[in-house]
């Protein structure tokens, strides 16, 4: 997203469209679904509610689709800003990798070198403070949750 | 430290082939145990019972851990994928025997290595103290001469007690309507609340209306009758003889490839947990019929229920082949 | 009706050192995550819903509910000390408490609040425990065409609950029962929308979902403003009020309370609304209905004490009837079902010494967070000035490793992490995400009790109409979806002149 002029404002008209055509293809979808599933004996099969949703759905990207192409979509009061937008999307990447990994690589290593990057990623320059703390919050984290709650965390082996 | 685990498994494997008294010496660490039910209910508690006093019997110690999700073929599915080295064990419960027949895994048992059944418990015919049927046989005429009109409540599509009133449904040529709940508790309360005909239940779940006398038992599945219901005749002796007899079961299970010598540890293992004293005094509390079988009984039973299972799945329409 | 002897053995519960502890622990934490801005009490309760799995039913359930009492009367906090409410019901406290924070009374907005917070909370957790069973026993005749008309009726207002636009409210919904119909078919028994995989054919993991939804979106937003926090530099003062600074609010403290309690039941309206009421009619019949907004002291009573008030009639229809009236209360609702406790009024029957412990630990919830709360709240305060650098990662690790831990199951780390994404998305366009999770809970309900109805009635429709009270919630449920409907058009005519202009 780029950054505008403050005096023009930003509309959302682009993200409506996008949830319109969203709600319209889940729609489609569902209406495609639900011909593959048995007939009922009587009103009130797997299909009916579904395709009531559908209804639904296709009604609100409609009305969604005219606003949006009215030029009356609904004013974005803090537009995103490049800066922003990228530091998002790393960290979106990053957890993504986390999730990715976190069983193969082990609880504790992975989770430092997150905290590591996600921290730093937020602006934090300070490298003392940086390390203390994606070594020591992993570290707390595991002895209290899977050593003292019993709560059943990821393993927390190391890769060796 | 893989490296480690393995030659020490491999040390204790030998030790265990060459003297016989070794065998409590098969495992070094504790085993993991997983449950494809959430902590707290029905099959949790018993698998946690059931592994209480594990230390006494093979040495080392039991953890259960709650593997849920997808009507329990996640945590079955870990189990299967598992290494073969004895420390990953799971509950397999009855839905393994339909996940394949309905279209939702491919898993089976086959998949398994079948170690001990704990428990299996028949399904249940009951209805309110004031209903009109005294026998089950009052229930099917009346169904016979009023197609439809007689509505069954059960606990969930596709449970084994659906699955049983529609055998019956299909053998004797009557037309019910069953009406699904999501779990025991609510059907029963339906059929309490007079807003069903009829229930069809795990005894276990109406044993306290029954004591009470506000439900009555019109007939039981089975081949005999329920130890702990003398006086309540088999679906057969009410007049309706069933070929397939659909059974909720749990039972404990590990990996497919796994030793042989491990294999047997674990079979002799579950059968001294299936026998401690502590695990009959629940099954008994909650009336869970006790019935064990070993890992081989255990896959046969598991082969007839899949072709029991597969008439009733067809006449309820849930088969997908 | 109410069970004394149960009541007193809940307290006895409650009381035990374990679980009080676990409860002034959920109350100090409440607080603080209140009192932080962006992070709210549903937040809260939905991060910590996995991890109270493993203390146990009573102890979890002490700990969040004293989560919930104490984050929705923490949001207060921010709202005098910085001008930002710490959650979205706090909006109204900034009206008077901010003013009177730049007059130098801090102290004495903060003390006001707090207690006005508690008594508005410990009235509304009496009426909870007093008609929540007269309720629920009534309930006992329902079966599923009855339920069938609550979750309509739920439904029928769901859209309500919006920011801007009704239009993307109903769409949020809309979307919540899509969500609902992925898994086993709830009376056929087989799958729907599960792309043919395993890990799908038990539905969309609803908790993992809400953490993704509630909590990872906050963070993500919090990733987004990470530059722009407000700092916190207003001294403090006395917080402790004396007794007759509190005498003179008797009557704006009543009238919060019955404002509270009654738009608490009140489906899709919760604290916030009951906050804009309370103080809107405190500021109409006062003599000096010009001092609001300038620092007046009764705004801040009316507006915490009706926030508090509401938190027992929220409660009140999800534990009774299994019908949830807000966010809070539909993640509320999913902890009890975590817990193995069904919500509905077979719980009163079949776990009535869990019910009654619930009553106590509400009650105890509310003083708890009262004497906290007068005791430190120049304390709680300072947490406005933690560095969010490292508050936030900890918030995204608490979501992921929870919905981990909920099931073992590394897949409801995806559902975390694909809902965090959604829910920020939809927060960034106006998207309210509650209407969505109330539908997830609701639909299913919906649906499932529908088809129930017709398979009892062997599929004759008229088994909603000739049971009474089937019949009965059915047309409220048409009055309220029509007078919502009036209201949403009025608002936006108005928004629409305001536009043009």
């Amino acid at each position: 997203m780029n950054e505008q002029a403050s005096d023009r404002p930003v509309r959302m008209t682009v993200p409506d469209l996008a949830s319109a055509m969203i709600a319209a293809a889940v729609a489609v979808w569902i209406v495609i679904e639900s011909r593959r599933w048995p007939a009922p004996d009587f009103v009130g099969g797997p299909a009916v509610v579904p395709l009531l949703v559908a209804t639904v759905l296709f009604v609100c990207a409609g009305l969604l689709l005219r606003t949006a192409l009215m030029g009356r979509s609904a004013v974005v009061e803090e537009p995103l800003q490049a800066t922003q937008f990228r530091r998002i999307a790393i960290m979106v990447a990053a957890t993504a990798a986390y999730a990715g990994v976190l069983e193969k690589v082990g609880f504790l290593p992975a989770t430092m070198v997150y905290l590591a990057v996600f921290t730093a990623v937020l602006g934090l320059r300070d490298r003392r403070m940086l390390i203390g703390y994606s070594v020591l919050l992993p570290a707390a984290f595991y002895l209290l949750f899977a050593v003292v709650l019993k709560v059943p965390l990821p393993p927390a082996q190391w890769p060796l | 430290m893989t490296l480690d685990r393995r030659t020490l498994i491999a040390g204790a494997a030998l030790g265990s082939v060459l003297s016989a008294p070794a065998i409590a010496q098969t495992f070094q660490r504790d085993i993991t145990m997983v449950v494809p039910w959430a902590a707290g209910g029905g099959t949790d508690t018993l698998a946690r019972t059931l592994v209480k006093n594990a230390k006494q019997h093979i040495g080392v110690g039991i953890n259960v851990v709650n593997r849920t999700g997808g009507t329990g073929a996640v945590g079955m599915q870990s189990v299967s994928t598992a290494r073969g080295d004895g420390y990953t064990v799971g509950l397999i419960t009855f839905h393994l025997s339909a996940y394949r027949l309905m279209g939702l895994s491919q898993l089976s048992y086959r998949d398994f290595q079948p170690l001990a059944l704990l428990n299996r418990t028949p399904a249940a015919f009951s209805v309110k103290a004031d209903s009109p049927f005294k026998t089950l046989k009052d229930l099917v005429d009346y169904a016979k001469a009023n197609p439809g009109v007689v509505t069954i409540a059960n606990s969930g599509a596709g449970a084994n007690t659906h699955l049983s009133a529609a055998i019956l449904a299909k053998n004797t040529g009557i037309r019910l309507s069953f009406v699904p709940f999501d779990g025991g508790a609510p059907a029963r309360t339906a059929m309490v609340g007079g807003h069903v005909s009829a229930l069809v239940s795990g005894p276990d779940e109406v044993l306290q209306y029954v004591k009470t006398g506000q439900v009555r038992f019109l007939a039981m599945v089975g081949e005999q009758r329920h130890p702990s219901f003398p006086d309540v005749p088999t679906v057969a002796e009410a007049g309706f003889p069933i070929k397939e007899i659909i059974y909720d079961w749990r039972g404990v299970a590990g990996p497919k490839n796994m030793p042989a010598d491990i294999t047997r540890a674990l079979n002799d293992g579950f059968a001294k947990m299936a026998n401690d004293p502590d695990f009959i005094a629940l099954m008994d509390q909650v009336a869970l019929p006790r019935v064990y079988m070993n890992g081989a009984d255990f896959t046969t039973f598991l082969g007839t229920m899949e072709t029991s299972l597969e008439p009733a799945l067809a006449e309820v329409g849930l088969l997908r082949r | 009706m109410l069970d004394l002897a149960l009541l007193a053995k809940g307290f006895g519960t409650v009381f035990q050192p374990s679980h009080l502890f676990i409860l002034v622990l959920g109350t100090i934490g409440g607080i603080i995550v209140g009192a932080l801005p962006g992070l709210t009490a549903t937040m809260a309760i939905a991060l910590l819903i996995p991890f109270t799995f493993s203390m146990g039913p009573t102890a979890g359930i002490c700990m969040l509910l004293a989560v919930y009492t104490a984050g929705i009367y923490g949001g207060g906090i921010a709202s005098i000390l910085i001008r930002t409410p710490g959650t979205p019901a706090a909006v109204v406290t900034v009206l008077d408490g901010y003013p009177m924070a730049q007059k130098g009374l801090a102290g004495q907005a903060l003390g006001l609040a707090t207690v006005g917070s508690g008594i508005g909370g410990l009235f509304s957790a009496l009426c909870l425990a007093i008609f929540a069973p007269l309720l629920a026993a009534f309930a006992l005749r329902f079966s599923a065409p009855e339920f069938f008309a609550l979750a309509i009726l739920g439904l029928s207002v769901t859209v309500t609950l919006t920011g801007r636009s009704p239009l993307k409210g109903a769409l949020s919904a809309a979307f919540g029962l899509v969500i609902a119909m992925v898994g086993l078919d709830p009376i056929g028994g087989f799958p729907r929308f599960t792309f043919g995989t395993t890990e799908l054919a038990g539905g969309i993991a609803f908790v993992p979902m809400l953490i993704g939804l509630f909590s990872l979106s906050e963070a993500f937003r919090q990733i987004e403003i990470i530059e722009t926090v407000e700092r916190m530099t207003a001294k403090i003062g006395r917080v402790v009020p004396r007794i007759n600074e509190l005498v003179v609010h008797k009557w704006t403290m009543l009238r919060a309370c019955l404002i509270g309690i009654t738009v608490g039941v009140m489906p899709s309206m919760g604290p916030d609304t009951a906050a804009f009421m309370s103080y809107a009619e405190t500021k109409r019949s006062s003599d000096r209905p010009d001092d609001f907004g300038k620092g007046e002291p009764a705004g801040v009573v009316a507006a915490q004490t009706a926030e508090n008030a509401s938190t027992g009639g929220d409660v009140l229809p999800m534990i009774t009837l299994g019908v949830p009236g807000d966010a809070a209360t539909a993640v509320l609702m999913g902890a009890l079902i975590i817990h193995n406790l069904e919500p509905g009024p077979l719980l009163f029957r079949d776990h009535a010494d869990v019910v009654h412990m619930i009553f106590a630990a509400l009650i105890v919830a509310n003083i708890s967070f009262m004497v906290l709360g007068l005791l430190g709240a120049r304390y709680f305060a300072k947490v406005l000035n933690v560095d969010r650098r490292l508050l936030v990662p900890t918030i995204v690790l608490f979501s992921l490793v929870g919905a981990y831990a909920l099931n073992n199951n590394p897949s409801d780390v995806w559902v975390c992490l694909i809902f965090g994404i959604i829910g920020y998305l939809m927060q960034r366009y106006d998207f309210p995400i509650s209407p969505m999770v109330l539908a997830v809970i609701l639909g299913a309900m919906a649906e499932s009790n529908f088809r129930r109805s017709l398979a009892m009635s062997q599929g004759d429709p008229m088994i909603f109409l000739s049971r009474p009270i089937a019949c009965g919630i059915l047309i409220v449920a048409l009055l309220a979806a029509f007078s919502a409907i009036r209201r949403q058009i009025a608002l936006a005519r108005r928004v629409d002149a305001a536009g043009a202009r």
